[in-house]
């Protein structure tokens, strides 16, 4: 049976064939805080197939009753579920160095041994430098290989993908390899969350928002990623990153393109990527030959109060060079070559230890050509703004001008309000709830594909490289709990706007 | 008016209809369901006051005792305009659910003995979509059996499978998933449907498919809130696997039913099925 007769007007979608994934990086923070969490709620919702199991690796020794600990401490479930119980049995933990080839073979056999046939999914849930170690290794044991298309074979790769044009160029060049690039997925989990994904119907699935998304309607979109907390204990990551690096090469460009993307002609991976890419490639060079990086901001949070806490400042922070201009704030004015976008800038902002916790696209309308109603307000009409909340408060918004009640004419802005939780209710599926499900099912639309990762680059490593020949080794600061130095301020005013106060 | 959910954007409008001895656990469920959902709710019973009490409580608008004649009026009047509006069909005359259909985008029936709703539900499909809660209490056991047979498995592959035996409390349930078997697998005409009924419990508590030596089986655990499903080969065990049965609160069946917006044509030929069945 090439189709399911069952799977007829079944209203559930449908579950993956049999597979197994296999997490290199198993005893890692991402295994035990989103990975297992989210395949025990896909298992708790049905979706994973009736053969199903998850193969963890890692150095940490362990075997498989260690690792169920492990998965038991991730999702707190009762010892006495069921259901808990039942998708434990699923899981295995195969202890060993990543370079050791040995660990493969033993892989391939735990693999190869069901005659049935099965799908592999790899999941590299480690360090950038272990990477190439992992491909050339499944490579060179023969994992990667397809026989059929029940026996598929991808491979997962979290971010960051590479750390510049170069580094990125060359990852990709390793995978494809061993793997064609229909089999290589690069997660970027912003792209699973359900407003990013709504953006898309948003904007598509409506036929009154697409005439005016355009130059002719659109004064200038605001993209902000806000965060309160500061480095953490990613300090030996991070110093080498940075924000521009960590947020904005990937999640940010994500979220520009799909506003500023065209029509894809289908909903498919690769007619929306193909669209996504057009966008990217319209972007113009963040750096250029006259006006140096005065298109970026940058700029690191000093000590301060967050959330009615004192903070240390970044410099303070465990594992942070005393000396760091590593940047925790990025501002980026960015402009795009296109027939639709050409003179509506893109406003793009991110950091740590900002006021709030936040992530939004505002994308701010023209005022109306005649102001009427001039003479009945001292003030300005405010211009429309759609405004699409990405986290925590997952929605959207609409401001428009309306009549203050009386007998005056009076003017005032109102807001119309969508919010995903308190409209449809239930719970929101976590971002790798989705991207594990869909890299499963073979679905890579929300994913990041290898030209897209490599022309982001393209346009950040320059940025990168100029702020690495300064002559002066300093970094603008902000007051922890500030929305970012004076400059980020002065980047968007001079252009006659400023950043929204969220 | 009390509550806060009149500031949400409102996504459709639910009509309870039903008789008076089901209106208090009706009223209870469209209050639990706006408490998490932003929807207007319309539980209307009927009888022949000519001029019923109209109460509002929360997002529950409550009518007793409309006169028949007077539903399509009310619910004409009271709905979301330009939303999807869904009839929860708790039972009544035939005539009224057809005039009610004629109103909504989706009628899903509820009926205690669905004998005479069923009956009508071809004419019904004509005019609006159609679904029963039976149904959707049916959705994990279903979606449970079809997985089996996503990319074939090898367990099962080549299995023509003979009988189906249905265990549980509600023998319309059990007729509904027969007849959704019968209708759907290949050569599911030659399937011997049998139905047990268990004097109460749950709507359905065990399935199983049987043919060539090899029998999938589903059963409810003896929690009430798993379900194991495993497959057997000559007897033998060859894998299990448990996970949770349906959360079958009345509430969390309408909003399932809420999601969906498109023909039922599976459950339009179940039904048409388990008549044939049921006769």
């Amino acid at each position: 049976m090439d189709v399911n007769p069952l799977r007829d007007g079944l209203r559930i979608e449908p579950s993956p064939g049999p597979t197994t994934i296999v997490i290199f990086g198993a005893s890692g923070d991402l295994t035990r805080r989103k990975l297992l969490p989210a395949l025990y709620r896909l298992s708790v919702e049905q979706r994973l197939p009736p053969r199903f199991s998850v193969i963890g690796i890692a150095r940490t020794p362990m075997d498989d009753e260690g690792f169920r600990g492990q998965f038991r401490e991730a999702v707190s479930v009762d010892r006495q579920s069921e259901v808990a119980t039942s998708f434990e049995r699923c899981l295995h933990y195969m202890p060993g160095e990543l370079d050791d080839p040995a660990v493969y073979a033993r892989l391939c056999d735990q693999i190869q041994g069901d005659a049935h046939g099965n799908g592999v999914l790899f999941y590299l849930a480690i360090p950038p430098a272990a990477y190439s170690t992992v491909i050339e290794r499944l490579g060179a044991a023969g994992l990667t290989h397809q026989k059929t298309p029940r026996d598929w074979r991808r491979i997962i790769v979290e971010k960051p993908f590479g750390s510049d044009l170069g580094s990125a160029t060359a990852l990709n060049a390793l995978l494809h390899q061993y793997f064609d690039e229909s089999q290589v997925y690069r997660i970027d989990h912003y792209l699973g969350k359900e407003t990013v994904q709504n953006l898309l119907v948003f904007r598509f699935g409506n036929g009154m928002f697409e005439p005016i998304w355009n130059r002719r309607y659109i004064d200038h979109v605001q993209i902000t990623a806000a965060e309160t907390v500061g480095v953490e204990t990613r300090a030996s990551y991070y110093e080498n990153a940075g924000a521009l690096r960590d947020m904005v090469q990937n999640h940010l460009m994500q979220l520009l393109t799909l506003v500023a993307m065209e029509p894809p002609i289908a909903f498919t991976a690769d007619s929306v990527r193909d669209r996504k890419m057009d966008a990217l490639l319209s972007v113009q060079p963040l750096v250029n030959r006259k006006l140096g990086t005065s298109s970026v901001v940058r700029a690191q949070y000093a000590a301060g109060w967050v959330d009615g806490h004192e903070v240390p400042g970044y410099r303070s922070e465990p594992g942070v060079a005393q000396s760091s201009v590593t940047e925790t704030f990025v501002g980026l004015r960015v402009q795009l070559d296109s027939w639709r976008w050409a003179g509506v800038p893109f406003y793009l902002r991110t950091g740590k230890r900002l006021p709030k916790r936040t992530t939004e696209i505002a994308i701010q309308f023209k005022r109306p050509p005649l102001e009427i109603f001039k003479r009945a307000t001292s003030a300005s009409v405010a211009p429309n703004l759609l405004i699409i909340n990405v986290q925590p408060d997952e929605g959207i918004s609409l401001r428009f001008e309306a009549k203050l009640p009386g007998t005056r004419m009076q003017l005032s802005p109102v807001m119309m309000n969508f919010r995903y939780g308190s409209t449809f209710g239930g719970d929101v599926p976590e971002a790798y709830e989705t991207l594990l499900l869909d890299a499963m099912i073979g679905d890579s639309t929300l994913f990041a594909r290898h030209d897209f990762a490599e022309t982001s680059w393209g346009l950040i490593s320059p940025v990168h490289d100029a702020w690495g020949e300064a002559v002066a080794r300093s970094i603008p600061q902000y007051e922890a709990g500030e929305w970012g130095p004076a400059e980020a301020g002065r980047l968007i005013e001079g252009d006659g706007r400023r950043w929204r106060t969220l | 008016m009390t509550g806060a959910p009149a500031r949400r954007t409102l996504t459709a409008t639910i009509v309870a209809v039903g008789p008076p001895e089901r209106t208090r656990e009706a009223h209870e469920v469209l209050q639990a369901l706006a408490a998490k959902t932003a929807v207007r709710n319309i539980l209307i019973t009927l009888g022949d006051n000519p001029a019923p009490e109209i109460r509002t409580e929360g997002d529950v608008v409550t009518i007793e005792g409309l006169v028949p004649r007077y539903l399509n009026n009310a619910v004409a009047r009271l709905r979301v305009s330009s939303m999807p509006s869904l009839a929860w069909w708790r039972g009544g005359e035939r005539e009224e659910l057809e005039s009610l259909a004629d109103l909504v985008d989706r009628v899903v029936l509820d009926s205690v003995d669905p004998t005479r709703d069923w009956a009508v539900a071809d004419t019904i499909a004509q005019s609006t979509t159609i679904s029963d809660l039976r149904w959707t209490r049916l959705t994990r056991w279903r979606s449970l059996v079809a997985q089996f047979f996503d990319i074939t498995d090898a367990r099962i592959d080549g299995t023509v499978f003979s009988t189906l035996d249905v265990r549980g409390g509600d023998p319309w349930s059990g007729r509904l998933f027969g007849a959704w078997m019968t209708s759907r697998l290949p050569h599911g005409e030659s399937l011997q449907v049998n139905v047990e009924e268990v004097s109460g419990g749950a709507p359905i508590e065990s399935i199983s498919l049987a043919g060539d030596g090899t029998r999938l089986f589903l059963r409810l655990l003896p929690n009430r809130h798993c379900i194991e499903s495993s497959v057997e080969k000559s007897g033998e065990v060859l894998a299990s696997r448990i996970g949770p049965a349906v959360d079958d609160r009345l509430e969390v069946l309408l909003g399932e039913e809420l999601r969906v917006r498109s023909r039922d044509v599976a459950f339009e030929d179940a039904l048409r099925q388990a008549k044939v069945i049921h006769d």
